[in-house]
Formats: structure tokens, C-alpha cells, sequence
């Protein structure tokens, strides 16, 4: 164990170095920042970059920019932005599963249901979840509507399939052993069904948590005051953000930020999912 | 023995079953048949004879299209733990452990955890897995699977067994073995079974009585009544009653006219 973890550190400070002097030979620092210039905003974004005693720091290693003022100005945190954008996401899927897998466990159980659902499921699965924000405006204004509903959006189209797939394909001979022996009603459906349909709603909780990222910055970059999405942009409503001076240094550190919390929820899944099918491995 | 006189506890009565689609397919037809109490009927055909169309009749998960199945007398409608039905494939529950798995039916009828367990206990002897009642399917053999799932059919007490080709995807030595074992747990606990393969020595081996089906659309052939000595063995398989019935058999069940 302590051995695969020094070879993280090992590969990760390689990755560093590499980067630093790839970034020295391109010297484009307007789209490809130095990494003490990451360093820096990453500070700054943590709300700490204005405590650095300024003596003791070389004049160029105190990163300032316009994007990181502005965002400064606006009490805007890296950490803050990522409890948001995780909280919208959390929700989403909250939400989103148990509806995706209702109608992923009719359309599976019945073939009636599935012969009404399955026209109107591959029409609305077409429909790109962010096309739905201005029309929710619509409807209930600028609130916090117009973020969660795509995320939840989302995530349940997403989740219908596998679970479909799991009641239909998988569940059937269970379903049929298990009615043999009397099993009916909710006996069935928490012993039976749910367990069957269980290792496919699970790989399909990967791409949910996935596409409820994608959604959810997705949404703050278009519609939102706070958030990962609303950090990647500069902050501030529209107006402002077309004043606002991109700072490339920013802009990877939020990519950073997101591809690390992806990869941490990701995990978490992972870990769940073997956890409940363990009798499957 | 009167089991002649005693009304049958199984009866399809001219039955017919044929599966909708673009191509419509005759499954059975017109089919016949009778399995009396205690008896242990083998179906024997060819593949796609419709031999599990019948079982899936019995078990009340298809409604013959004509004709008319009858169990204890009444009316087969939908399926029931009193026609306890083990499928070809493997359908022994994997999210459950060894006991689990044999207590199902009996969660499913309501029965006490102390009383589950007593019949658990029993039939997790009977099949000699009582090491592995906490263990996950996937611990087991194939053929210990199946045995779980017999055994689990067994433990609701139903009044009939219907076992689809339960050995068909097993080498030949663990075949006889779990046929064996099978033989072992009828002999013990008496019960009405009809039992559908594909492999004449199999049905000689088990049954009574033996029901030759056609190949599609399903139709009763011939029948035979197989008189040998239980408790069988090894040497059954070579006694010359055993190559006597196994003869005529095989040529009934040889290429049609």
C-alpha cells in the first residue's frame, strides 16, 4: 500500500515537471499557464492568496489577474463553488435515480408499459438536458429551478436504460423461479427484481454521476451566480463576464478541481457497487 | 398398487399451444397426458418438441391456446408453489447464500424464521451442503446448483415437481451423480414428478413410467412403463431389464415414419 501510494506522488510530480517544461517550450502563457501560475490562482481561489506576506514572496509568484480579482471581489472560493456544484450534482441524482428507474423498471416488467413508455422515453431522451433551462425560466423565473431540473433531467433519462435492460433481460428467469415458488408483489420486487437489475443500474450509476457533472457546470456556466461552472467563466452575470479578462491559470484549476471531484464520486460508486454485489464477483 | 384406480393429480387433455409472431409456431399439439400421484413421469423428445412449453403449461406461466390442464382437480391458472417448477437454465438465486436460497418459498408462504430454518437445516443435509449455507451460488458447481434449486422447489412441500432438462448442461459423470442424488431425495420424500430430458438412459433411469413426444408440433408418440427394481444403482444402468426397455425406447424414439 505505502509503496502504490509513493508512486502516485512519484507520477504526479513527474506529470508536474513534465508540465512545467512543456509549458517553457510552447511559452504561450495566455493558454498554456506555467505551473507556479496554477499554484498561485489555485492559492488565490482557496482565499488564501491575499494573506501571503508579500515581502517574503518574489513579486511574481503572488498570482493576480483580472478573472481572479473579479471572482475575488465577489467572495467566489474554489472550495465554496465545489460544495455547490457537488450539492446540485448530490441532488440530481437524488432525485433523478429513483425516477429514471421507475420508469426503466415499468418499461422492463411490462410490456405494455413499455409498448406506451418507449416512443415517449426516445423522444425526450433526445432532448439536450441544457435546451430545457430557458424554458424553465420561463415558467418560475431565475431560480434554482432552471439548475437542478436539467441535472435531474439528466441523470434519469440516463438511468432508464440499465435499469430496463436489467429487469428485462436479466430478472426474467429469477422472476419466473421465484413465482413458483409464491413469491408475489412487494416480496418479489425488493428480493427478486431489485437485486437482479442490480449490477446493471449500478454500471449505469457511473455514467448518471458522469453526465450529472456535465449537466450541473454545464447550467452554472449559462444560468448561475455560484458554482464551478459560474468560477470557469469569471463570475458575475453575462454583462460582466464578456468585460472580464480570462486567466488560462483559473480555468485549469477549476478543469483540475472537476476532473478530481469526478474521479472521487466515481470512486465512491465503484466502492458502493462492490460492496451490494459482492455475490456477483 | 391401486394407482390405477386413484385419479390422475396432473392432466393436460388435448392440449395445443402455438406461439404468436410474424411466424406463428405449432409448439404442441393435441397432446394428452396424465401423471398419477407419487409417480415419476419422464417426458422424453427430441430438442424443440415443445417439452418445455408443456412444463411452462403446467407451472401456469403460458395458457394452452386449446385444451384444457388440470392439477388436483381444478383448473391451472397461473403459477403456484403447489407445482413447484425448476427451470433448464440456472436460476438458483446468486444474491442469496446456500439457506436463503431454500428458505425463499417458505418467506414467500409466510413461515416463522425458527420453522424456516428447521427445513433448511433438513434439506441442507439432505443434499450435503450443509458447509456451504452461507455461501454465495457462485461458490457452487453447476451441478450443486441445481441440486440447490430441486431442493428449494422441495422445501415448500409442493404436491408436484416439474424439472426441466435440470441436468442437461452437465458432463456425464456428474450427470449420473446428480441423477443419483435426485433418485436419493425421491426415494426419501416421495413425490409426483414430472421430469423432461432429452436423454433416454436419464429417463430409464429415474422414471416409472416414460411418455415419448414427437418432434414439432408436439405430440404424445408412445409410452412406456419402466419396471425396475428401486432403490436403482450402477447396475441397474447395465442390467439387461434396464437394455431391454432402453431398446425398445430408442427405437420409438428413432426417426419417425
Amino acid at each position: 500500500m505505502a509503496r502504490r501510494s509513493l508512486l502516485w506522488i512519484l507520477s504526479l510530480a513527474a506529470l508536474i515537471v513534465a508540465y512545467t517544461l512543456v509549458a517553457r517550450a510552447i511559452s504561450r502563457p495566455d493558454v498554456v499557464p506555467p505551473a507556479e501560475d496554477i499554484a498561485g490562482a489555485f492559492a488565490a481561489l482557496l482565499g488564501r492568496g491575499h494573506q501571503l506576506p508579500a515581502s517574503d514572496m518574489p513579486a511574481h509568484h503572488h498570482h493576480s489577474s483580472d478573472q481572479v480579482d473579479t471572482l475575488t471581489q465577489e467572495g467566489v472560493t474554489l472550495q465554496a463553488s465545489l460544495a455547490v456544484t457537488t450539492a446540485r450534482v448530490l441532488f440530481g441524482l437524488v432525485v433523478g435515480l429513483p425516477l429514471g428507474m421507475l420508469m426503466g423498471l415499468l418499461m422492463g416488467w411490462s410490456r405494455r408499459a413499455d409498448d406506451y413508455l418507449h416512443p415517449i422515453y426516445v423522444l425526450i431522451r433526445s432532448v439536450p438536458p441544457l435546451s430545457l433551462i430557458t424554458y424553465i425560466m420561463l415558467w418560475l423565473g431565475h431560480s434554482e429551478a432552471h439548475r437542478l431540473i436539467p441535472v435531474v433531467y439528466a441523470v434519469a433519462v440516463t438511468a432508464v436504460i440499465p435499469t430496463y435492460h436489467g429487469v428485462r433481460d436479466v430478472a426474467g428467469k429469477y422472476v419466473v423461479a421465484a413465482r413458483s415458488l409464491g413469491a408475489r408483489g412487494r416480496l418479489l420486487l425488493i428480493k427478486i427484481l431489485l437485486p437482479a437489475a442490480a449490477p446493471a443500474v449500478l454500471g449505469g450509476l457511473r455514467y448518471s454521476i458522469a453526465i450529472a457533472w456535465m449537466t450541473a457546470v454545464g447550467a452554472e456556466m449559462l444560468m448561475a451566480e455560484n458554482g464551478m461552472g459560474n468560477l470557469l467563466v469569471g463570475g458575475g452575470m453575462w454583462s460582466s463576464r464578456l468585460q472580464t479578462r480570462s486567466d488560462p491559470a483559473v480555468i485549469v484549476v477549476g478543469i483540475l478541481a472537476l476532473a478530481a471531484a469526478g474521479w472521487a464520486m466515481d470512486m465512491l460508486a465503484r466502492t458502493v457497487s462492490a460492496r451490494l454485489t459482492r455475490w456477483a464477483t | 398398487m391401486t394407482a390405477n384406480a386413484s385419479p390422475p393429480l396432473l392432466e393436460a387433455l388435448d392440449v395445443s399451444y402455438t406461439y404468436s409472431g410474424l411466424t406463428p409456431t405449432r409448439a404442441l399439439e393435441d397432446l394428452s397426458l396424465e401423471v398419477k400421484e407419487n409417480e415419476f413421469l419422464a417426458v422424453l423428445g427430441p430438442v424443440g418438441c415443445g417439452k418445455t412449453t408443456l412444463l411452462r403449461i403446467f407451472a401456469g406461466f403460458l395458457r394452452p391456446t386449446k385444451g384444457s390442464v388440470r392439477c388436483a382437480g381444478s383448473s391451472i391458472d397461473g403459477p403456484g408453489w403447489q407445482r413447484g417448477y425448476v427451470l433448464q437454465e440456472q436460476a438458483i438465486f446468486p444474491w442469496m447464500t446456500v439457506r436463503e436460497n431454500l428458505e425463499f418459498g417458505l418467506l414467500a408462504k409466510g413461515v416463522a424464521p425458527a420453522a424456516r430454518r428447521a427445513v433448511s437445516d433438513q434439506f441442507l443435509g439432505l443434499i450435503g451442503l450443509s458447509e456451504f449455507e452461507s455461501a454465495f451460488p457462485k461458490e457452487l458447481s453447476t451441478g450443486m446448483s441445481k441440486m440447490v434449486e430441486v431442493a428449494r422447489v422441495l422445501a415448500t412441500d409442493p404436491a408436484l415437481l416439474l424439472l426441466d432438462e435440470p441436468f442437461g448442461a452437465l458432463d456425464a459423470q456428474t450427470r449420473a451423480r446428480m441423477q443419483d442424488a435426485l433418485a436419493g431425495l425421491w426415494e426419501r420424500r416421495r413425490k409426483t414428478v414430472l421430469f423432461v430430458t432429452h436423454d433416454v438412459e436419464e429417463a430409464l433411469y429415474l422414471a416409472d413410467r416414460i411418455v415419448v413426444l414427437s418432434p414439432r408440433p408436439g405430440k404424445v408418440k408412445a409410452h412406456f412403463a419402466v419396471d425396475l427394481p428401486r432403490p436403482r444403482s450402477v447396475e441397474t444402468r447395465f442390467s439387461t431389464g434396464f437394455l431391454a426397455v432402453k431398446r425398445k425406447v430408442w427405437e420409438a424414439t428413432g426417426p419417425g415414419p
